[in-house]
């Protein structure tokens, strides 16, 4: 702090202004300044750590529900496309049946009309 | 940081040898050394309050800002890079936490608990020196003369705008360097010389009895 320009110094110690500045001291931090200062700074540093716990916790519950979320999802997915492919399955026996069935009604009016070797016509 | 602080280190000018320190005890207190922190604070407390006491006028404020100074510090230890000089550095901090807190003031509007019983002697109502007046000893006429002109001193100096009263207790009582006060006033030095000049000015016709009574010397 002692690096001005000599002419600076010179021209303030002449300033009646600045002599008369100096009747006023500059005012002191009673004794108990550094104690109480030193425990607001740990008071201050408990606060950042707390933060920065919680801060830990918090992104640690964001990566959980991420996860947790994705995990659902995809099981969600999963599970729609199993029924789907199993509707499809259901349908696609479901249409042979039918057919089957559209089959064999053909055939059976076809027999109607005649009689059968085993049917006993006599009662 | 720690090469910066070593390479700084080997100059042996008084300023950069404490400059130099200052660094050392904030690499110490980025790593948590408790000490270190002491030796700042204990190193430092007398300027830091005094300049903030000297722009707020309020001696319970002043504490309260110097406190908050000390925890900022502490606070960005860990981040802190050894570009500027550490005082000039810190009093940037100072000068943020006044400032901010002269414009909280200025939204406030602050109406004292107890009215000054004598306007004509306790006018200021910021005026620095909280003593109770004794009114069992009686004090010799010098002495009173001498209080009396520290008040108004200290009272002249809260009149001046902010940035004329930080330049004049930066210069006066912390002996900055135009160039250290520019930087904390994030100005040019030619601006400095100049608010220095006109709160010089301004001083000089609030004080005028006194320079004219050449009571002071």
């Amino acid at each position: 702090m002692s690096n001005n320009h000599p002419d600076d110094s010179q021209l303030d110690s002449n300033d009646p202004v600045w002599r008369l500045l100096a009747h006023s001291p500059m005012p002191q931090p009673d004794a108990w300044f550094t104690v109480r200062t030193l425990a607001r700074c740990r008071q201050a540093g408990l606060g950042m750590e707390k933060a920065h716990a919680s801060f830990g916790q918090a992104w640690r519950w964001v990566f959980g529900s991420g996860i947790g979320l994705c995990l659902a999802i995809s099981l969600l997915v999963a599970q729609i496309h199993s029924e789907s492919a199993m509707h499809s399955k259901q349908k696609k026996v479901q249409e042979a049946f039918e057919i089957v069935a559209s089959l064999g009604s053909d055939s059976d009016s076809s027999l109607n009309n005649t009689t059968s070797s085993w049917q006993d016509t006599s009662l | 940081m720690k090469d910066q602080v070593e390479n700084n280190a080997s100059m042996c000018d008084p300023a950069t040898e404490s400059d130099t320190h200052d660094k050392k005890l904030m690499v110490r207190i980025a790593e948590g050394d408790e000490e270190a922190l002491r030796h700042l604070i204990e190193k430092h407390q007398g300027v830091v309050y005094g300049t903030i006491a000297k722009m707020l006028g309020d001696p319970v404020e002043a504490q309260d800002l110097a406190q908050q100074v000390f925890v900022r510090i502490y606070r960005a230890a860990g981040s802190y890079r050894a570009t500027a000089q550490f005082k000039t550095w810190m009093f940037t901090i100072v000068r943020n936490l006044v400032f901010n807190e002269h414009r909280r003031r200025s939204r406030a509007t602050l109406i004292p608990l107890h009215a000054p019983e004598n306007e004509s002697v306790d006018s200021g109502g910021g005026a620095l020196n909280l003593d109770l007046p004794d009114h069992l000893t009686k004090r010799p006429d010098e002495s009173v003369l001498h209080l009396e002109m520290m008040r108004a001193v200290d009272e002249a100096i809260l009149l001046l705008p902010e940035q004329q009263r930080l330049a004049i207790v930066l210069r006066r009582y912390d002996e900055f360097t135009y160039e250290e006060i520019a930087q904390i006033l994030k100005t040019s030095v030619p601006a400095t010389k100049s608010l220095l000049f006109r709160a010089r000015e301004t001083l000089r016709v609030a004080l005028q009895d006194y320079l004219e009574a050449k009571t002071y010397s």
